[in-house]
């Protein structure tokens, strides 16, 4: 991270410029990417509620857990990934 | 739903056990209706975690058992219904030394009783299971253990017997039986607290949790307790595990379901009672489901959790199927209270059916028969 | 194992919250403040929090100053505040169970403030789940919030003041806006409620503001219209919008398109309600206000004594109401904690009681004037989207109800709508609108899906620390439990 809070993180594979304080759905639609998850049929979704209710914008970080790019601050270096729900076991 | 003014059999209670009987009977030509005080399956069988297990079962019901998941599997061919059925083969684990020694004498047991089921070491319970936690020691595995989806398999097994002529009418809570006397076709009368009233000469006790108050109905006391069963599912997530898991001693049942939920239960208890009507999470026993769940698979501690909810199981005080005849009139008939009805009822439904249909067959199964409690 | 005991605790740091707490503070009372938000502010105070913000500021002199001084109240040792924490669970009444993403603890107090607030009511229509159709606090989020302006050109549709306000912002810092498109067309309505919007005080002010920046835009602005469907393939490109006539209906034949990157939209606000739903507080239904509403007397004490709810979370009612609202709800907690009213707090509860009175009337006139009698259901189409998180559509319902699957229980177990990880707030309140007259007897009331812990997902490790009591196991445990 820089001196004015710049930083990098990824989503799906993609080096994305975020700033420190922002969600990664903040960061993500400033960068033109509004679509961050399949739904049950495969289509595309993304932030729709903006406030932590509609789990629209929800994303897998780090290979790890599911989070609310609404809600989750980016961090420098953070993978972001597209949570696909039509994956079927 | 309108009622019909005569059935040859009325089933009190749409559950999985009432069904299990509905569905043959009406299959053989019979007349039958299942009357439900709510929805049809909205009470334990609707709430249910779908396990279908042979390994954590009573030895008395290991014959059953194996039956019993056949008939799950067959619903298709036998009904035309998809009950939401997988076989992925369960493992139970250990992780005490105390629980091991338990392991494998109830293994002994199992396959004494011809179950096809085996004793996996430390290595091998890793090999069929990576992601188990490094506290398992030890476990077993069964090929045969299943799981069935309950909110699949409800509306399955209503549409199915509707199919076959059988009527499932929920909203109808049956309030009084009435024996008459010298009547043949009308034996019965069977009323509910909406005024209808219909004929029977047959009846069958089928009502769950409230068995013992139907039962009093008929003029038997039925001896029986009512568990607050709690269970959790968690949001979706790509395939973390694959088999049917349960647990020695620490009470758990895990799965993850086809579309990527896990469900999390085995048995703690929540707090209620069926005569407040009350059935909630009870704090400490949830929290310590979620650390058993966590410790046999840790990788689930990352997932969401979505939803608790909890729901009556009836036991017998010893835990064993209550089917057969109730009381003296052989044309009473009762089925459930059984620890695990789920996976059992399509065997004692079927076997019901059975004795009712057919007097010859009257005499089986007695070491299930209500009249073990009688004084 | 140990249960903190405090006085009060207080759901959610917004508005009401903030006021709520300081008011019980001041009267000695000991408070906690718990809020899901890393910030403290609510939907309405909210912080900029980025350091790359891109916007101009929106926050007036007037609101900072009054943050300023809501954040004062609450700066005393007597106040605990716990951001970054959801309240998952209440039971046994008092006692609520809190998470905080690390790990899971509990609380016990005498009295209970939900301050929970709102969110946008949508109603479902073709195309409101592409990419770019966005609720108007979502947008509000972003500018206001992130500093981060949505992708151009911008179509604001739907019904309610939020959505002139968010239009308003949009202008304000510079975003193109194609359209603005409200459902009500009730001008005169302005004039028949005048006595009653003229309580609005500052309100007024600030709606007679957001009326001029948008008059002055020049914006195309389209009264008694409404977005009938949403297009895009891998997000939105366009709308089409189309008249709304006399039955409510939409008049297809009249449909116009408008290109768009981004659609605004919301058709009001409806409270949260999962936390009372947990609790089982009465409610009763206000189809102006967001649909279920709590009840509350004046002390904002709900049917469960000793449980208060203020603010957007028992009734919609905007910021002025809400922080009157947490003023009346804080004081009266902090009495029901035993603790006693000084002369001046009685005072300033006479004060804030008719302060609410006042704030109703102008509620209610401008609830007037954005009535309408839209029917939104009108909108939907086989393919129409109802649950977003499990993909059932509207087709998918109609053939279950062609099965003789009616009733809502009946529908989730079939479709499993309401089961995703929403659970049930984008869908269920649909769900129960259009089921309402499909059961046996239409005059029953429809058993809904019950809310059950966790009142929000929590993760499964927030649950793996707190100290507990070693359980109780079984000695065998095939034999039924001891129950207690
Ligand atoms: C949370 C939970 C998890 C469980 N997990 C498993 C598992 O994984 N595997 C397993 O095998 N078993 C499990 N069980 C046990 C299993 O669910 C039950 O044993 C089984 O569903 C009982 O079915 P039933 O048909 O006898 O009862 P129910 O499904 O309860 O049906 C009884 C019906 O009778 C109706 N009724 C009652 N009184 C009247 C009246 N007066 N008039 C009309 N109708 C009436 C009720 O409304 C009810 O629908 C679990 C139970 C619970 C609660
Ligand atoms: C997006 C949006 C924009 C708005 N813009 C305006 C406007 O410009 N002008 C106007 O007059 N009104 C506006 N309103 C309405 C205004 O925000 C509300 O009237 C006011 O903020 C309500 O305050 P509140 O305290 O009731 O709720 P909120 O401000 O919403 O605060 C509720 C808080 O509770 C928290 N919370 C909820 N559930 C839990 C839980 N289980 N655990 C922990 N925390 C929880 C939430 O995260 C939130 O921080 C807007 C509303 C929204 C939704
Ligand atoms: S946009 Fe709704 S939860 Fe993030």
């Amino acid at each position: 991270m820089n001196a004015n809070g710049q930083l990098n993180f990824r989503f799906d594979g993609q080096e994305i410029i975020g700033y420190a304080g922002e969600s990664i759905a903040a960061a993500l639609i400033a960068s033109g990417i509004s679509a961050t998850r399949l739904s049950a049929t495969g289509m595309p979704r993304g932030y729709f509620c903006g406030m932590g209710v509609c789990w629209e914008c929800v994303v897998r970080i780090n290979g790890i857990n599911t989070v609310r790019a609404c809600r989750q601050v980016v961090e420098d270096g953070m993978i972001v990934e597209t949570v696909n729900a039509a994956e079927k076991l | 739903m309108d009622l019909p003014k005569v059935a040859d059999i009325v089933i009190i209670g749409a559950g999985i056990s009432g069904l299990s009987v509905a569905l043959p009977i009406a299959k053989a030509g019979l007349s039958v209706a299942v009357l439900d005080k709510n929805e049809p399956w909205s009470d334990a069988s609707g709430a249910n975690a779908g396990t279908l297990s042979i390994q954590v079962k009573r030895a008395e019901v290991l014959s059953l058992i194996y039956e019993s998941i056949e008939r799950w599997k067959r619903m298709p061919e036998d009904y035309g219904i998809e009950v939401g059925f997988g076989q992925p083969g369960g493992i139970r684990v250990a992780t005490t030394e105390a629980e091991y020694n338990q392991l494998e004498k109830s293994v002994e047991v199992q396959k004494n009783k011809g179950i096809d089921v085996r004793m996996l070491n430390r290595e091998a319970v890793r090999q069929l299971g990576p992601w188990l936690g490094p506290n398992v020691m030890a476990g077993s595995l069964c090929l045969y253990d299943s799981y069935s989806n309950p909110l699949v398999a409800g509306n399955a097994m209503v549409a199915g017997a509707r199919k076959l002529g059988g009527v499932i009418a929920g909203g109808n809570r049956v309030s009084e039986i009435r024996r008459n006397a010298m009547s043949d076709i009308d034996r019965f009368s069977i009323k509910t607290v909406s005024g209808d009233t219909i004929h029977a000469s047959h009846v069958v006790n089928a009502a769950g949790a409230w068995a013992g108050e139907i039962s009093s109905m008929l003029g038997v006391k039925l001896p029986m307790e009512v568990d607050v069963n709690m269970l959790t599912v968690t949001e979706p997530s790509p395939p973390i595990f694959n088999r049917v898991v349960t647990h020695v001693g620490g009470i758990l049942s895990l799965k993850q379901l086809p579309n990527g939920t896990c469900l999390i239960g085995g048995g703690w208890q929540g707090r209620g009672s069926v005569s407040s009507g009350t059935k909630n999470i009870d704090y400490e026993r949830f929290l310590h489901n979620m650390r058993v769940a966590a410790d046999v698979i840790p990788k689930i501690r990352d997932l969401h959790i979505l939803r608790t909810w909890a729901g009556f199981e009836a036991v017998a005080p010893d835990a064993l199927p209550i089917m057969g005849q109730l009381g003296e009139d052989d044309h009473v008939w009762t089925l459930g209270c059984a620890r695990g009805g789920y996976s059992l009822a399509p065997a004692l439904g079927a076997r019901l059916a059975e004795m009712i249909l057919n007097p010859s067959k009257r005499d089986t199964l007695l070491q299930f028969s209500p009249q073990r409690f009688a004084p | 194992m140990t249960i903190e005991e405090v006085d009060v605790t207080i759901i959610g740091a917004g508005a009401a919250g903030l006021s709520a707490a300081g008011e019980a503070a001041r009267m000695g009372a000991r408070v906690v403040l718990v809020d899901d938000n890393q910030h403290p502010g609510g939907q309405y105070f909210r912080q900029p929090s980025p350091q790359n913000y891109k916007c101009k500021s929106l926050v007036s002199e007037k609101d900072r100053h009054r943050f300023v001084q809501l954040l004062k109240g609450i700066d005393t040792p007597l106040v605990r505040y716990c951001p970054g924490t959801t309240v998952w669970d209440i039971h046994d009444q008092f006692t609520i169970g809190l998470a905080d993403g690390e790990r899971s603890r509990r609380i016990r107090s005498a009295a209970i403030v939900i301050s929970a607030g709102a969110r946008d009511h949508v109603y479902p229509f073709p195309g409101w789940t592409l990419p770019g159709v966005i609720t108007a606090g979502g947008s509000q989020n972003l500018i206001k919030g992130m500093g981060i302006a949505p992708a151009a050109p911008v179509v604001v549709a739907g019904n309610g003041p939020l959505l002139l306000v968010a239009a308003a912002n949009l202008v304000s810092v510079g975003v193109e806006v194609a359209a603005v498109v409200e459902a009500s067309n009730r001008p005169w309505n302005i004039v028949r409620h005048a006595a009653k919007l003229i309580h609005g005080g500052s309100n007024l002010g600030l709606a007679i503001k957001y009326l001029k920046i948008l008059y002055k835009s020049k914006i195309p602005f389209l009264r008694g219209y409404g977005v009938i469907a949403a297009y895009g393939s891998e997000c939105l490109s366009a709308v089409d919008v189309a008249p709304i006539i006399r039955n409510g209906k939409f008049e297809r034949s009249q449909a116009r398109r408008i290109t768009a990157k981004t659609m605004v939209t919301g058709m009001g606000l409806t409270p949260s309600l999962e936390l009372p739903r947990l609790l089982g507080l009465k409610e009763t239904s206000m189809p102006l206000r967001g649909g279920p509403n709590i009840i509350t007397n004046e002390k904002m004490m709900s049917s469960v004594f000793g449980v208060f709810v203020a603010g957007d979370g028992s009734s919609i009612g905007g910021v002025e109401l809400s922080l009157v609202e947490g003023r009346i709800a804080g004081i009266n907690a902090a009495i029901h904690a035993g603790i006693g009213a000084s002369e001046s707090m009685q005072l300033s509860l006479t004060r804030d009681l008719s302060a609410h009175r006042r704030l109703c009337k102008f509620r209610s006139g401008l609830e007037r004037v954005f009535m309408n009698n839209v029917d939104w259901y009108d909108l939907l189409t086989p393919e129409t989207i109802i649950c977003r998180c499990e993909d059932v559509t509207w087709g998918k319902l109609h053939k279950c109800k062609e099965k003789g699957l009616i009733t809502p229980l009946q529908l989730k177990a079939a479709t499993r709508i309401g089961m995703g990880r929403c659970q049930g707030r984008n869908c269920l309140g649909t769900l129960a609108a259009l089921t309402s007259h499909e059961g046996d007897d239409p005059t029953k009331e429809q058993e809904m899906p019950r809310t059950r812990p966790p009142a929000r997902p929590i993760l499964l490790s927030e649950l793996l620390h707190e100290q507990l009591p070693p359980p109780e196991l079984p000695d065998d445990p095939h034999l039924p439990r001891q129950q207690d």
